[in-house]
């Protein structure tokens, strides 16, 4: 069978790659920015995803860490220890500080851990050590660098000196980064004795950690208690709704340009062939074999296109890892599954203005030159 | 019906309404057998593409009936058209009108798809079409690589792939020289001698004649006789004899198309009577 539709989007290489590389552009502005998103979801979300705790517990009513505040009295630990199921609870103390060196200064996750007990600390030590004495930090190993620090200089944090003891991995976000300090350091600082932000809980082994956080919350009421699972999901939908409008303005755009590259590709393209369709109605072709003519043409555009986008998203993953890491691109299948829903779209509609053309195109005009 | 390929029945076709209606094809009728060639001449505008268009289910009768092959064309409604014209018709335009994105194998190979036929088949048909109108060697040629009497010979093979009763050719030696019209004209003649295709040409060449089993003169929309018709000596143009200007010379009658041919045919006789073949002044 004869592509009439590839021969001529082939024919003219230049128009094929104008629009091939608009929609390429086009959906990979989609996709970086998802990636973006995708990529900074998993930086805000690693601490929860690394402490190790099978289920969290907050104050009542407070079901995320960014841009939340919980207390819980150091009591509540006790009552959740008792649940049937619970191995360990850990209490920790959390706030938003900035870190800062002579250099400048960097908002940071101040995390309050027991270095002793070796969970709700730093997960990835690249330097140096998590076992904090008083008056010690671990940092994050970018934001120190940025800062012009290393393990033994001093930082400044909810309003005094500590030495860094050590140097963290994969504690940095677009936004911030996370600094570890002894738990009874910050509770001095913020005058919060006897008091915990949340308390990172360690099941036994076997149970599930729905029905863990089930019997917990029907032990003690006046709290909050979620699987990892749904922590990470609430911390994730409080930063895609902070990015929600600018996430669709910036989707939008890349669809108009896709949707303008290809739709002014296929028009042009139908238009420079036009007497070409005449002559093959003429011939016999019926409207409906022209309008999937056309359509295929698209959509071999935009499957280029998207097939293009899709490649350079991942090249720019890898460069963007190498070159930004704070800036990470995670390109995923529902992102790719967007950009190929959104690629048909475009495809249907741009083809829909030639689809009209050919479709009242007179076939006698042929013989009327 | 059957013996005929093409008949035509009192067809008319006016175009516009009311003060600005034209009538562009009057009233006319035709009878064409299986293996004649027929070659319509006439004036521009005389309608001669119009009753072609009409012919070949490109556009329908105002009032009148077309059959072809014993089916009728003009009672068929818009979509069943396209594949009247596929499987009766074919095809040959002036400006040869090959697909330039395509082959030559693939130009002829795509009627064939919209018929139905396709892969090995189809290939296979095109390529036996090709062969046998010399252009074995040309196959995988683009268009833009082939000779005008190539492209046409293209166009030919394209016409007959889906063995169509009757072909349609709307100046097919326009666009060519002498030579490559005459092979043309041969091809023309083969197909519907061998083949038993009917041919309708329309056309203003005066060689095409040689191969017609037909000649009709068309002017204003209607059939006029031929024996009726005399060329100006000074212009050229078809004259009907009753309606033009007329002046003796040597014992001949000439006809022109108005006073001023006439007047400069008196002034100078023996330059227009010299060559009966060139008409013209210069």
């Amino acid at each position: 069978m004869v592509s009439v539709a590839r021969r001529n989007l082939f024919q003219d290489k230049v128009r094929l790659l104008v629009s091939t590389g608009g929609v390429a552009f086009a959906l990979l502005l989609i996709l970086a920015l998802d990636g973006v998103v995708e990529g900074s979801l998993t930086q805000i979300t690693a601490y929860i995803t690394n402490t190790g705790a099978d289920v969290y517990v907050a104050q009542s009513g407070v079901r995320t860490m960014h841009m939340s505040a919980s207390a819980l009295p150091l009591t509540a630990a006790d009552e959740v220890s008792a649940v049937d199921g619970v191995e360990s609870v850990t209490p920790i103390l959390y706030t938003t500080n900035p870190v800062e060196s002579e250099e400048g200064r960097s908002l940071a996750y101040i995390i309050g851990f027991h270095s002793e007990l070796g969970i709700g600390g730093p997960w990835d030590v690249v330097e140096g050590s998590a076992d904090l004495s008083p008056g010690e930090v671990v940092f994050d190993a970018t934001a120190a660098r940025r800062l012009g620090v290393g393990v033994g200089d001093q930082v400044s944090l909810l309003g005094r000196s500590f030495v860094i003891r050590g140097l963290s991995s994969g504690t940095f976000t677009i936004t911030n980064s996370v600094a570890f300090i002894r738990f009874d350091d910050f509770a001095r600082l913020r005058d919060l004795p006897r008091t915990a932000s949340y308390l990172l809980v360690s099941l036994e082994p076997g149970i599930d950690p729905a029905v863990g956080a089930r019997a917990i919350q029907a032990r003690v009421p006046e709290i909050e208690a979620m699987t990892r699972g749904e922590f990470e999901a609430e911390e994730g939908r409080v930063v895609r709704d902070m990015t929600a409008q600018i996430m669709v303005v910036m989707n939008g755009a890349g669809f108009v340009i896709g949707l303008i590259a290809v739709a002014l590709t296929i028009y042009t393209a139908t238009l420079a062939k036009i007497g070409e369709y005449g002559v093959l109605k003429a011939l016999g072709a019926r409207s409906d074999w022209l309008y999937r003519l056309v359509f295929e043409q698209a959509l071999v555009s935009v499957t280029l296109g998207a097939g293009t986008a899709v490649a350079l998203a991942y090249a720019l993953s890898a460069i963007f890892g190498l070159v930004l890491p704070e800036v990470p691109l995670r390109i995923t299948p529902t992102s790719i599954a967007k950009v190929a829903i959104g690629g048909g779209v475009i495809a249907v509609l741009s083809a829909a203005l030639p689809v009209r053309k050919v479709g009242r195109l007179d076939p006698a005009t042929v013989f009327r030159r | 019906m059957s013996a005929h390929a093409l008949v035509a029945e009192n067809v008319s076709r006016r175009f516009g309404v009311g003060r600005t209606e034209v009538t562009a094809v009057r009233d006319v009728s035709l009878k064409v057998d299986k293996g004649e060639i027929v070659l319509i001449m006439g004036p521009s505008g005389s309608g001669k593409t119009t009753l072609l268009l009409m012919l070949g289910a490109l556009l329908r009768p105002s009032s009148g009936s077309i059959w072809v092959d014993g089916a009728e064309t003009s009672s068929l409604k818009e979509q069943d058209l396209p594949e009247i014209r596929l499987k009766h018709f074919g095809f040959i335009f002036q400006d040869f009108n090959l697909l330039s994105a395509l082959s030559v194998r693939e130009n002829v190979e795509v009627v064939l798809n919209l018929a139905g036929v396709k892969g090995r088949s189809a290939r296979d048909r095109a390529e036996a079409l090709l062969t046998d109108l010399d252009l074995g060697g040309r196959l995988d040629f683009q268009p833009s690589q082939l000779s005008g009497g190539e492209k046409q010979r293209v166009a030919i093979a394209r016409a007959l792939a889906n063995d169509p009763a009757v072909v349609l050719a709307d100046e097919p030696t326009a666009n060519l020289d002498s030579h490559i019209g005459q092979e043309v004209m041969r091809l023309l003649r083969k197909i519907a001698r061998e083949q038993g295709r009917s041919v309708i040409i329309v056309s203003h060449d005066e060689r095409i004649k040689d191969i017609a089993d037909r000649v009709l003169w068309l002017e204003d929309g209607m059939f006029k006789s031929m024996s009726e018709r005399a060329f100006d000596p000074v212009c050229g143009m078809s004259v009907n004899q009753a309606d033009a200007v007329s002046a003796e010379y040597e014992g001949a009658t000439n006809y022109f198309c108005a006073r001023g041919c006439r007047d400069e045919f008196l002034a100078e006789p023996e330059r227009f009577t010299r060559s009966s073949a060139t008409p013209g002044p210069d």
